[in-house]
């Protein structure tokens, strides 16, 4: 068992958070309140978190194409609202439908990374900003008969924000709600959230999860040993494409809307930033790197916003974001140990 | 037919340009007076491309750090209140002090992650550009007391997004004007462009030029060959870090405003589509990529929403289209690129 440690990212995480919630004493937040956020927050972007997990134990890499698997996540939720299927019915179904989806996106997604090697960084981060026009091209053209997501005028192509209260909005955040005294707990979106990080962390044992990590390890000797590891570099992305698309519509639903066109533009860094504030190194990511890093990056947002506001320029809130996704990444690549060139 | 098979891409954006003009339903004299407002704005972000890319690191995507220099630069003049020539004198050198201080500050980082140096500028990029909005929305006013109140938000703290940069663009106008499609345009960035061409041209033929290549063929070899190969890799990103600069200059007085915020964003990767798109690759740009790219790209560019419009009666389409070329054309970069890797080894 390897001895907890702290890495850099971490200590200046946890200093800025509590720096952070100083201020917030100072300026008298209601800490109820950002606390029952957080917890939300946590859940919300947590799945998305959760998706890296597989690729970069197969060594391929942090994923800097999540929008391709969000995309897979928003047609799912597409051909359901469609259908107007709403609460679980609704709910589940998007995850269905775009776990179908994204299967399909991820296998060609697998076959362009398989091609690139040791580039998937680069290649990921192209490929999803180019994905998101084709998709652009699908929504504005997609036969959508269900008035309420067409744009209201001409009556073609889908609108940018689809308000998802009558269909499955906040549906997971409402279930088995915990009241202690001020503070709400969501215990239905935790415990999913813990649910599929449970899976995670089961396909890790098994017999495949063991191969991942091998390949992660030495793709050349488990090139020897006769294992085909392209064939399990394809099922590590489509897997982290299929918990991406899953994570989108956690995220709809706490979100409230169904935000299509350039909404999954900027979300691969936020958790790519997160996974590695949470420890994960470039072949190795846990579970709880995930759940650490989700947790420390929203939370730390979360109170920046009253923080900034208080100070009178709000802007600042996502101006310190910004500073810490971008400088987290930049830590990453430069002060990791290199790769080996195969 | 070998010609068009090494040029596959020029070749096909060719004729896509051309089948998109045609449907547009433009006038040429309209393409070509568009065509010539983006290209003195661009080229000079095009060519501080090469540079990197010869000495093996890929394309700069952190010419943003250039931009930025500029746009303080032209800021800090406004601020001081500076008119005419003297304001272009001042934002041009100052602008060159900052590029070189930071190209300084780029290549280090740059250095430091051999390999991976493309998608190390982007974040580069990124984070500069969020230092830089840092500095203008928050510093200023706080810290930094400014002379001009005029460029300050109502609140006291930060800059307006949008400022008025006529006191260099006014220098330019009216120098060697000519008519085109009804309106006049000036001749002088096209000199200036052609200048900084010539430099480069040199440059390339120089030591450094020369000593860039090598490094960029095989780094390992350059290395045991004594190169300094860290220092010549610094000067190459300081040079295209003051083209950048000098790039964003003749953006803003061809603009006549600075958009303070957002005026240096996507220039990257809207220059690396264009040089990409003019056949370069990731081992090997010439300066015929460069002008032919820019040309071809942003002819696609102009007319393809147009194109989108008359087509399928939504302006959109067009737009789609044209930033998913933008953000493709890097991918087919890298897949040529290894095909001509795998050739050489297999020849080797």
């Amino acid at each position: 068992m390897k001895r907890l440690t702290l890495n850099p990212p971490q200590i200046i995480m946890f200093c800025f958070m509590l720096l952070l919630l100083a201020m917030a004493f100072f300026i008298d937040m209601d800490l109820a309140g950002i606390l029952n956020d957080s917890l939300i927050k946590w859940a919300m972007n947590g799945v998305i978190v959760l998706s890296l997990i597989p690729m970069i134990n197969v060594g391929a890499g942090r994923n800097f194409g999540i929008p391709i698997g969000l995309s897979a996540g928003l047609c799912g939720m597409i051909f359901a609202l469609d259908r107007r299927l709403t609460s679980w019915i609704g709910f589940f179904s998007s995850i269905l439908l775009g776990m179908l989806v994204a299967v399909v996106f991820g296998f060609l997604y697998a076959k362009l990374l398989n091609r690139l090697k040791l580039n998937e960084e680069i290649v990921g981060t192209f490929a999803g900003y180019s994905f998101i026009p084709i998709m652009n091209l699908f929504y504005t053209f997609v036969p959508v008969t269900n008035r309420q997501m067409l744009y209201p005028i001409g009556g073609q192509g889908l609108r940018p924000k689809v308000n998802l209260d009558q269909y499955f909005g906040q549906i997971l955040d409402n279930f088995l709600q915990l009241r202690i005294g001020p503070v709400v707990i969501p215990l239905g979106l935790l415990l999913f959230f813990f649910g599929i990080a449970w899976l995670i962390w089961l396909f890790g044992k098994t017999r495949t999860g063991l191969v991942f990590s091998a390949i992660a390890e030495n793709e050349n000797f488990v090139r020897l040993s006769g294992i085909n590891v392209n064939f399990y570099r394809t099922l590590g992305i489509i897997l982290s494409t299929v918990i991406a698309a899953i994570g989108v519509v956690v995220y709809s639903q706490s979100y409230g809307i169904l935000h299509l066109y350039d909404g999954p533009f900027m979300m691969s860094f936020p958790a790519v930033s997160a996974i590695v504030i949470g420890g994960a190194s470039p072949k190795k990511a846990t579970v709880a790197n995930a759940m650490i890093g989700t947790f420390l990056y929203q939370t730390t947002y979360l109170l920046s916003i009253p923080v900034a506001n208080a100070l009178l320029i709000p802007e600042m809130a996502e101006i310190f974001r910004t500073i810490i996704t971008s400088g987290i990444i930049l830590y990453a690549f430069i002060f990791e140990r290199k790769p080996k060139r195969a | 037919m070998k010609h068009i098979k090494n040029n596959l891409v020029p070749v096909c954006i060719f004729l896509l340009a051309v089948i998109s003009f045609y449907f547009a339903d433009v006038s040429g004299k309209y393409l070509a007076s568009e065509i010539y407002t983006r290209f003195i704005r661009n080229a000079l972000f095009v060519l501080a491309l090469i540079l990197p890319i010869s000495c093996g690191m890929g394309i700069n995507f952190a010419i943003v750090v250039g931009a930025i220099s500029a746009q303080m630069a032209i800021v800090f003049a406004i601020d001081l209140m500076l008119e005419g020539p003297a304001a272009l004198l001042f934002t041009m050198s100052v602008s060159i002090f900052l590029s070189i201080v930071f190209g300084l500050m780029v290549a280090a980082l740059l250095n430091r992650a051999k390999g991976r140096e493309m998608i190390v500028s982007i974040m580069i990029g990124q984070l500069s550009s969020v230092l830089y909005q840092f500095v203008f929305m928050v510093a200023f006013g706080l810290i930094i007391t400014p002379h001009n109140e005029a460029i300050l938000l109502d609140r006291g703290i930060g800059v307006r997004s949008m400022i008025d940069a006529k006191n260099i663009s006014s220098v330019i106008d009216g120098i060697f004007p000519f008519q085109l499609d009804g309106k006049t345009y000036s001749l002088f960035p096209l000199i200036i462009i052609a200048v900084f061409a010539l430099l480069l041209f040199y440059i390339q033929r120089s030591r450094l030029g020369v000593l860039a290549k090598a490094v960029g063929k095989n780094i390992h070899t350059a290395d045991v060959l004594g190169l300094k190969t860290n220092k010549i890799r610094s000067l190459c990103i300081v040079i295209s870090t003051i083209f950048a600069a000098m790039s964003q200059i003749l953006y803003v007085t061809d603009f006549g405003t600075v958009n303070v915020y957002t005026g240096h964003i996507g220039m990257d990767t809207n220059a690396a589509a264009a040089i990409l798109v003019g056949g370069a690759t990731l081992k090997g740009a010439s300066m015929k990529n460069c002008f032919l790219g820019l040309i071809l790209f942003h002819a696609l560019f102009i007319t393809s929403p147009m194109a989108g419009q008359n087509l399928f009666q939504n302006p959109s389409v067009g737009e789609y289209f044209r930033s998913f070329l933008a953000y493709g054309v890097i991918i087919i970069a890298l897949i040529m690129n290894l095909k001509t890797e795998k050739k050489k080894a297999s020849f080797a």
